[in-house]
């Protein structure tokens, strides 16, 4: 199995370059880094003169291998605003951002597994008819509307929560329920499918065959085989959970990742924007490979390939 | 129901639930398999054979409706058992084995697991007691290194062990009634011959009584004690083994034997039936199988045939059967 | 078993697809109203009550005709400026049909085009492919879509665009996958064993095979682009005035919620319903189209 992890690692390594290679020449190519840089009067010749400086007249390439250098020594350039490493200021954000993405994708599998596993259960009953209702509701509407409604109804009217802000356990609850809903329109159709897909499975005959109870047959192994999927399931889902926490964010003013980011943008900061989509591809690279090796504990198939 | 009569299946009728009505899959099926007795039943796919051991057993699918007048087993009746008391026959004293040994095993779970969980769930004993049962039958069966197996997957084993497994599985509870549907179908050749030697001993040594369906005549010739042959839902003959071969009386029987190739016979030509079996959206009025029957007269696509019970035990769905063998 | 269930075969004179359409409710609904959001989208100057334009500021913050304080000038009451908020959700619709179609016309294209010689030839053109794509997936859609704005200075053919290239991936996997199936099949290796040119086998053989999931995926993929243009309208990077985005009348709405709930509630219904709408639409077309369906 340890192979197997090397293997996906090794194969890891071409797409981080990719996505170093798509933010160099986004903010580099796209744009002029230097934009911002300069009081408003200044001329497009000091432009010119802070571009030469910056070595942003270089051919292309030269650039971007610098920039690989640089940012293999841990180096990603200095946020014009805060006058600090973007690298730092990004990484002190990440624990914020992990615990509402995490807390989230918690309420989530808490929400879908088992409704999923009910609606197929019990399935084109009313209550699944209810639940596939729901969940197609979930899937069309924006997530940020989802959060300004979960504001209006839970912080506003009934003053459960605070309307935003970090204070403590009880304000991630709504930022993750909102992203939660996201993610659970997502996997209760799949968990649902695939519950119906196992039971015309020969191996559930078998097992009624045996005599055992219906709940044990269910639960014991039509579940086990249909968290293979749903963990396949959660990992594609991440980069969504992902960038919707980046709206969610701003919308609940939750300091993470990607509130920092959006302030960025607006500022034009370009040494954080750069560092920030770096990390947040990263983030979204590590949890695939940790749904990979789940999935590998699992299925003991995949262990032989 | 008299002593040694295991099995009493009176009227059974299965459909399938479509969105046109219901479509009939067994059509008045009656017959009983008595103990430690091996019944073969034969049949084309789609005869309606499988799905009569599953509505037997309880296992038909959610879109199937099963009636029948009777089914008695071991004088109990299984059409006003609660779903309780069914589950404690499945696996007990009434057990099956399907085709696909591999689609059959759970792969996600150990043979330990899987084999534990059978005997478990009719056997209030500790996990370390049926781990030593689950080792006892698997050496029964033929599994050398039975202790490694236990915790092994099913996808590393071969075809022919994860049968014996299976087979191990259904007998652990000592049942007294085995039904076997196709076990051998999915198998190489000699492979099956070792798995339909093992069925016979352990018949021999348990005292179980099998119902053995399947679609090849050379196998039901092996082994089977009574033949019964099944076609388009319905049975259309059934005799003891010797008789059945030797005399077989429905057209459709005697065409199917001619179909096998028998090495020591030279035939210039492959015999076949012409036609197909018929599909069950198009059952045709009379006696189904006139379509295809060489010896078809025009009463029997009218009037469908009764299935009669002749002296020596025999029974006969056919109309003319009685000039057939006098010319035949 | 009862009389009335006995089996039997009807036959019909009703086309398939009107029949299956009303058959299926869900994808009647999603017709429905499809149909209705385009004509407001191209009819608007007839439709809605106002210009979108215009602005009263005497009727700031009027509730919806229902509350106490609204009115019947205004069904949906006025925003901040005293812009008619229905008016504008009509006009909305617009800006919205607009970008998610064209965006998905960019989207296919490119998606396509490098599916296609992806799953075609196979190779190292795949794997550099594949990798292309993994990175793209990577990034989340919406991160991508609001730095490439920002940095290009949006205006509207620049979100298409922008939108288009974020989402070309699900269209690349798809159609790679179709390809890569389709090339094992008979009729396929058949042409290429009779000497058949590259580009004929995927004009004829290869493209209309794949047609219907493209169809499926498009409808799908217009619903996800209106969402990611609403996302970034909301975030302040998409559409702004003078034009009108459902997006920008949420983060507008957003500010008001403490006591004037309706700003924000009736753009998202619209966004929610015109989605769910596409979706159905899309739901029913998959299952339409699905081959195996076809004996129905």
């Amino acid at each position: 199995m340890l192979r197997y992890f090397f293997k996906r690692v090794g194969q890891m390594i071409p797409v981080l370059l990719i996505i170093t290679l798509i933010v160099f020449l986004l903010v580099n190519v796209a744009g002029d880094p230097t934009a911002n840089m300069l009081p408003l009067d200044a001329t497009e010749e000091d432009h010119e003169i802070l571009r030469e400086a910056m070595g942003l007249n270089r051919p292309i390439l030269v650039q971007y291998v610098d920039y690989l250098g640089d940012m293999l020594k841990g180096d990603f350039g200095t946020s014009y605003r805060y006058s600090l490493p973007a690298l730092d200021l990004a990484m002190e954000r990440i624990p914020a951002s992990l615990k509402l993405a995490g807390t989230a994708l918690l309420f989530a599998l808490i929400l879908a597994i088992p409704l999923g596993i009910f609606s197929a259960q019990f399935a084109n009953s009313p209550f699944d008819i209810v639940i596939s209702g729901v969940s197609v509701l979930g899937r069309a509407m924006p997530n940020f509307w989802v959060g300004i409604m979960l504001i209006l109804l839970f912080a506003v009217k009934l003053k459960w929560f605070p309307v935003s802000g970090s204070t403590g356990a009880i304000s991630l609850v709504l930022p993750a329920l909102t992203l939660a809903i996201q993610s659970a329109s997502q996997i209760i159709p799949l968990v649902r499918s695939n519950m119906l897909t196992i039971m015309n499975e020969d191996y559930i005959r078998t097992a009624r065959s045996k005599g055992l109870r219906e709940s044990a047959v269910v639960c014991i192994h039509a579940f086990k085989n249909a968290l293979v999927p749903v963990v396949t399931i959660v990992a594609l889902e991440l980069p969504g959970l992902i960038g919707g926490a980046l709206i969610t964010e701003t919308v609940f003013a939750w300091p993470g990742l990607g509130q920092f980011l959006i302030q960025a943008i607006n500022n034009k900061d370009m040494s954080v924007v750069q560092v920030c989509i770096f990390l947040i591809a990263c983030i979204t690279l590590a949890a695939n490979l940790l749904a990979d090796l789940v999935y590998c504990l699992i299925d003991p198939r995949i262990r032989y390939e | 129901m008299s002593s040694d009569v295991l099995l009493k299946v009176k009227n059974l009728n299965t459909y399938f639930k479509t969105e046109n009505g219901l479509l009939q899959a067994v059509d008045q099926v009656t017959f009983q398999v008595r103990k430690g007795e091996l019944l073969g039943i034969v049949g084309e796919s789609g005869c309606g054979k499988s799905i009569t051991s599953l509505s037997i057993m309880g296992l038909t699918a959610k879109n199937c409706v099963v009636e029948a007048d009777s089914i008695a087993f071991e004088n109990k009746e299984l059409t006003t058992l609660s779903d309780k008391e069914r589950r404690d026959l499945r696996g007990g004293d009434m057990a099956m084995i399907f085709q696909e040994p591999l689609t059959s095993l759970n792969p996600l779970f150990t043979i330990g697991y899987q084999l534990e969980e059978a005997i478990r769930c009719h056997n209030k004993i500790s996990r370390s007691q049926a781990s030593e049962l689950a080792v006892a039958i698997l050496e029964k069966v033929g599994i050398a290194r039975a202790h490694e197996i236990l915790h092994e997957y099913p996808n590393s084993l071969s075809g022919g062990m994860r049968q014996r497994i299976m087979i191990a599985m259904a007998l652990v509870n000592d049942p007294s009634l085995l039904i076997a549907d196709e076990p051998t179908t999915a198998l190489d050749v000699t492979i099956q011959a070792q798995i339909l030697q093992l069925i016979r001993n352990l018949m021999r040594e348990f005292g179980t009584a099998v119902m053995f369906i399947t679609h090849d005549l050379g196998v039901v010739a092996e082994i089977a004690d009574r033949v019964m042959v099944m076609y388009a839902g319905q049975i259309v003959e059934e005799a003891d083994v010797y008789d059945l071969f030797a005399h077989p009386y429905h057209p459709y029987t005697s065409g199917l034997m001619g179909s096998t190739i028998q090495v020591q016979q030279e035939k210039q030509v492959l015999q076949t039936i012409p036609g197909t079996v018929p599909s069950l959206t198009k059952m045709p009025k009379g006696c189904r199988f006139a379509p295809r029957c060489p010896y078809a007269a025009e009463a029997c696509r009218v009037t469908m045939p009764e299935l009669e019970e002749l002296p020596d035990g025999r029974r006969i769905r056919c109309l003319r059967w009685k000039e057939k063998t006098h010319n035949g | 078993m009862k009389k009335n269930q006995v089996y039997c075969e009807k036959t019909h004179r009703v086309p398939r697809w009107l029949r299956s359409l009303w058959r299926s409710k869900t994808g009647l609904i999603g017709l429905l109203i499809v149909l209705t959001v385009t004509i407001c989208a191209v009819f608007a100057p007839y439709i809605a009550p106002y210009s979108p334009s215009e602005m009263h500021p005497v009727d700031m913050l009027v509730p919806p005709f229902f509350s106490e304080g609204g009115s019947t000038r205004y069904l949906l009451g006025t925003d901040n400026l005293g812009y008619d908020i229905l008016s504008r959700i009509i006009y909305g619709a617009r800006v919205s049909l607009l970008i998610g179609v064209l965006s998905v016309v960019v989207a296919g294209v490119i998606g396509t085009l490098l599916g296609l010689l992806a799953g075609y030839y196979g190779g190292i053109l795949d794997g550099i492919i594949m990798r292309i794509t993994d990175a793209f997936h990577s990034i989340p859609r919406t991160l991508l879509a609001l730095v490439a704005v920002v940095l290009m200075n949006g205006s509207l053919v620049t979100i298409i665009i922008v939108i288009g290239v974020t989402g070309w991936i699900t269209y690349a996997r798809l159609i790679r996958s179709e390809v890569l199936s389709l090339r094992q099949r008979e009729f396929v290796k058949a042409a290429i064993t009779i000497g058949t040119p590259d580009w004929q086998i995927i004009t004829r053989h290869i493209l209309p095979n794949v047609f219907s999931s493209f169809v499926v995926v498009s409808t799908l993929a217009v619903a996800s682009s209106i969402i990611a243009e609403t996302s970034l309208s909301f975030l302040g990077l998409g559409i702004n005035p003078p034009d009108i985005s459902w997006g920008f009348m949420l983060s507008i709405g957003r500010n008001y919620l403490s006591s004037h709930w309706w700003v924000a509630t009736w753009p998202g219904i619209a966004l929610t319903v015109t989605v769910l709408g596409i979706m159905f639409l899309g739901n029913w077309l998959r299952d339409y189209l699905d081959p195996h369906n076809q004996g129905l």
